[in-house]
């Protein structure tokens, strides 16, 4: 590895094309040896299906859908990033799995970091591979719920960002909206104060005109300017920006966070014994409803009416009051 | 049934501990069923009762009255007794006589023919009409005929239950068109309403009656005769009202009555819907959850939870139970009977001579001195108000 | 009069009612008492007391207010109700209350239970305004004043268009329509919810004709395109037709709001009645799922100490 990797770390050590003469050129590397070799050499050399590392001295067999861009720049560290992201897949738990814990988390990150101490530098790497698969086979409801919290949290994250990019950007516009009314205002109160004081009398305090006008100006508080006051309230006091939140309601939301949202609480019927089936109805009644504009221009749906009849002859069915009241 | 219904059917809307705040609450937040909705309903925490529980109430409101009748009979004869004849006091025992539980369901059931007759006659909505039955009916529920006149019910429930159902008269206009009196009519208002303990919805039979004939046309779809079933709706539809009448109101739910009347419009389509709809094979027909049940994932339970769930849901109907239950209520149904007019005065006559004892005094005073008698003519007459 | 409660103290004189303060004696709970002047009505039971007693009996739920008891004293109906300090117009009014946005969601988490809760009973409030909002000591929001509900109408039955306070009136209403349905509660709940955000009133109009006004420069004419028949009201002549608001225009006029909170409140304030979301819709909003989360109701600082 060392031998090409000296060479030139901008030339395929496969095909020698170097990237300063094609700068499209990109090294993708297989986890398996991590050698580089350029997208050009992977497409020819293992289209046709699995084939051996073209490294000198390397008997890796490898699949052409295995291979990955590099993100980093030594492969060393590629290498020990991808064990970890592996390791960490499985043993996803959080402190929260540990009740908080910290002594116990900290216990389990240390395991973590020896498994992936020892893959990194193979050692023990049998015995190691075992132990992940075996917890991997004993924990998979755990993982996958993790897993899925993991993405709520980027997802939520993400959507953090956004927000906040939004309201950065409705505050530009703002602040740009109040430069420019100002710049009027200042305008309108130079003019102002030359017309009053050509109109008016002579005897007139010049001073109390200039402090008149500017008062009034004053006064003229836009409504940018409010609008802006309301976000930066909402920057402080909103639980969005965990940053200057008491740790109390912290704690609590990512408690509640953890908790799925039940936006009805319990009050509705899962498993209601009907389904509205309004095209197979014939009833004159409502049928005739739904031509009527007085009905159709108000609201009436005739499929609520038909639920609503339909909820109403299930609702209580399975009351059996001679037992239940018994 | 859990404990928790349980618990709240013989109180108020309790104050529950509020969800949100209250961790612990949230988690056993239960989920509400349709049939939980109903069992929620004043009709069921306040209304329904077992067979022989109804019959404790009717026997202990008897009881009561029939004691305040005897007490009232006794200070009548003890106040009067220099002035009382041998025979006057011989005839009082004999004639005023307290009603029996009996009697008195007998004289109620009569009352509530009349006031289906009235309010009907008034062309009041079906809806009105079932309410107006009955408010009068779950009044004699709190009271003795012999403590209320019957008759000074009648309009009274009808008024309210036209201003309970959105229908409203004034009071004037209703006097008018009933031939009563104001007064009258508003008299007993908050008496009634409070003999009802404040609860005025009711879930009448008519909309399950709607929504079942739809439901069969989907169930039988192509297999029933539109026409036909238009038909057995109508005659449904009657027939529910007479069933108001009768104490089934007190132990089924309103789908179970309307589908124990439709089992005696046509014993075997019902059963061909209920086994299509309930039965074992063809479950899926029945119970496959709404579309919106699937589209909300975040209300429903883990997984493995949700299964046991759905066997243990209430949701699951028993064809065999279902049909055993709408045939104890078609036969009860059947079993009612109205007694005649006659026998109404009669009963009426009682009740009467009870609270009036006097009149049987001036009536036998007048029967020695007038040889010539015929007693029947003399009696009260049922659908006039006398007063002493 | 019952010895169970104490009334202490008066804290409101309605048309038809006036409310007190009280203890419930057997356990020392505060209680409010609505006790309504029947006495001053000719013809009997007033309707509106009918109405809140029949329908508060029916419902048992977190968020609508609970019915202790009833009891008759002197003549009058006493409600006994739970006692409910605060109501969302007096938190939007006291400027010295800061409430943000998750704030709000909890609200409105806590009002659509509510009226989910309502209308899965067939019931229609027609009354709904922050100031029928009621709040808990703990913070937990309560539908209240049930004078003007009723049940689902059956088909044939012909309502009053007379309902809702004006602010808080759907363009059904404005237009005098007989068959309005749950609609007319939500588009109540989206004025609410813009109300709370703007924390001042939404659509304020100064008499019945000013609201059409003031409700279609807002949130555009409604035409035959998107509202089919909406012009076969006879009150739907000589308006002034003013354009739908664009995206960006409610972008600016709501600053704070995401993009889902427009959405939930565009669904809301939906013209054509058949289009407007229903409660579930509501409920299953994005807008609930997004961040932040609804605020726990006991965190939400709105009573002074």
């Amino acid at each position: 590895m060392d031998e090409y990797e000296e060479e030139n770390k901008d030339m395929c050590p496969i095909c020698k094309t170097d990237r300063y003469l094609s700068p499209d050129l990109k090294f993708l590397v297989n986890p398996e040896c991590y050698h580089k070799i350029c997208e050009s050499c992977v497409d020819r050399i293992f289209s046709l299906g699995p084939a051996q590392c073209p490294y000198k001295g390397c008997d890796k067999i490898l699949r052409k859908n295995k291979f990955k861009t590099q993100i980093f720049d030594d492969v060393n560290v590629e290498k020990e990033v991808d064990i970890r992201k592996r390791v960490f897949n499985v043993f996803n738990k959080t402190i929260d799995d540990f009740n908080g814990d910290s002594k116990a988390f900290n216990r389990y990150l240390e395991d973590i970091e020896d498994m992936v101490y020892n893959l990194d530098h193979g050692i023990d790497v049998q015995k190691t591979e075992e132990k992940l698969r075996t917890y991997e086979e004993l924990n998979k409801q755990l993982i996958q719920s993790n897993m899925e919290r993991n993405r709520k949290d980027i997802e939520s994250f993400n959507q953090q960002q956004q927000f906040e990019k939004d309201i950065r950007l409705k505050k530009r516009l703002l602040e740009r909206q109040i430069a420019e009314e100002e710049r009027q205002n200042k305008e309108w109160a130079k003019k102002e104060i030359v017309n009053r004081l050509t109109m008016s009398n002579p005897s007139i305090d010049t001073d109390e005109v200039i402090d008149s006008v500017r008062n009034t100006v004053k006064l003229k508080k836009s409504s940018a300017r409010r609008k802006l006051d309301e976000l930066n309230r909402i920057k402080l006091n909103d639980p969005f920006f965990g940053n200057n939140m008491d740790p109390h309601s912290k704690q609590a939301m990512l408690k509640r966070k953890l908790e799925p949202f039940t936006p009805f609480n319990g009050d509705r019927d899962l498993d209601q014994r009907f389904t509205v089936e309004q095209d197979q109805y014939e009833d004159p009644f409502i049928q005739d409803l739904e031509t009527k504009k007085e009905f159709t221009a108000s609201g009436f749906r005739a499929d609520y009416t038909y639920e609503r009849l339909l909820t109403e002859a299930f609702m209580g069915l399975g009351c059996v009051i001679s037992e239940e009241l018994a | 049934m859990s404990a928790e219904v349980e618990d709240s059917s013989n109180i108020l809307p309790s104050e529950k501990p509020a969800v949100d705040s209250n961790k612990e609450e949230k988690k056993v937040q239960k989920r509400i069923t349709d049939d939980d909705l109903y069992r929620h309903s004043s009709q069921y925490r306040f209304w329904s009762f077992t067979v022989d529980g109804l019959k404790e109430k009717r026997t202990e409101i008897n009881e009561n009255a029939t004691a305040k009748v005897k007490e009232a009979l006794v200070k009548f004869v003890d106040t009067k007794k220099d002035i009382l004849s041998e025979r006057e006091l011989q005839t009082i025992q004999s004639k005023a006589t307290p009603l029996t539980a009996d009697e008195e369901l007998k004289l109620v059931g009569f009352y509530a023919k009349k006031v289906q007759v009235i309010a009907q006659h008034l062309n009041l909505p079906t809806e009105v009409v079932a309410t107006s039955i009955t408010f009068f009916k779950r009044f004699y529920l709190e009271n003795s005929v012999m403590e209320y006149d019957p008759k000074d019910m009648v309009h009274t429930t009808i008024f309210l239950a036209c201003k309970s159902e959105n229908y409203f008269i004034s009071v004037d206009s209703f006097a008018n068109k009933a031939k009563s009196k104001k007064e009258e009519i508003l008299k007993y208002e908050f008496k009634l309403l409070e003999s009802l303990k404040f609860t005025l919805l009711n879930h009448h039979p008519y909309k399950p009656l709607h929504g079942f004939f739809l439901d069969i046309q989907h169930v039988l779809h192509g297999k029933v005769d539109l026409n036909y079933m238009g038909k057995i709706y109508d005659k449904s539809k009657r027939k529910i009202t007479d069933a108001l009448l009768t104490d089934v109101v007190y132990h089924f739910s309103p789908p179970q009555i309307t589908l124990a009347v439709f089992l005696n419009e046509d014993e075997q389509l019902i059963r061909k819907y209920l086994e299509l709809k309930f039965g074992e094979q063809t479950n899926e027909i029945g119970t496959t959850p709404t579309p919106e049940a699937s589209k909300e994932p975040t209300d429903s339970k883990k997984p493995d939870e949700k299964k046991e769930d759905k066997s243990l849901s209430q949701s699951k109907i028993n064809v065999d139970k279902l049909l055993e239950t709408i045939i104890s209520c078609k036969e009860m149904i059947e079993s009612f009977e109205t007694i005649s007019t006659q026998d109404a005065k009669l009963i009426y006559a009682k009740n009467y001579y009870c609270k009036n004892p006097n009149v049987i005094v001036q009536k036998l005073k007048r029967k020695l001195e007038q040889i010539s008698q015929d007693d029947s003519s003399n009696e009260p007459r049922i659908d006039k108000k006398q007063s002493t | 009069m019952s010895m169970e409660y104490s009334k202490e103290k008066k804290v409101g004189e309605g048309t038809y009612a006036v409310v007190y303060l009280g203890t419930q004696h057997a356990t020392s709970k505060r209680i409010a008492v609505k006790e309504i002047k029947t006495s001053e009505f000719k013809d009997g039971l007033d309707m509106s007391a009918i109405r809140e007693v029949k329908y508060l009996q029916e419902l048992i739920h977190p968020n609508v207010i609970s019915l202790i008891d009833i009891f008759m004293a002197y003549d009058n109906l006493n409600l006994v109700l739970e006692f409910l300090p605060s109501d969302l117009e007096v938190v939007i009014k006291d400027s010295s209350v800061i409430f943000n946005a998750a704030d709000i969601k909890s609200w409105m988490l806590m009002t659509l239970r509510g009226i989910h809760h309502v209308h899965r009973n067939f019931i229609l409030h027609r009354d709904l305004k922050p100031n029928n909002l009621l709040i808990s000591p703990d913070g937990i929001i309560k539908l209240a004043d049930f004078g003007l509900a009723r049940a689902v109408p059956g088909p044939r039955e012909i309502l009053t268009s007379n309902v809702v306070t004006r602010w808080y009136r759907a363009p059904e209403l404005l237009f005098g329509a007989k068959h309005y349905t749950y609609a007319v509660d939500i588009w109540s709940v989206g004025v609410i919810f813009a109300e709370l955000m703007l924390r001042i009133p939404y659509l304020p109009g100064k008499d019945d004709v000013d609201q059409m006004e003031v409700t279609f420069r807002a949130l555009g004419t409604p035409t035959d395109r998107e509202w089919p028949d909406v012009s076969t009201f006879p009150t739907y002549n000589k308006l002034q037709v003013y354009p739908p608001p664009s995206r960006d225009e409610l972008r600016k006029r709501f600053i704070a709001a995401t993009e889902n909170a427009l959405d939930f409140m565009c669904g809301m304030l939906e013209m054509n009645p058949t289009k407007r979301w229903n409660a579930i819709e509501c409920l299953q909003s994005d807008y609930f799922k997004e961040l932040p989360p609804p605020s726990d109701p006991a965190d939400i600082k709105i009573f002074h100490d």
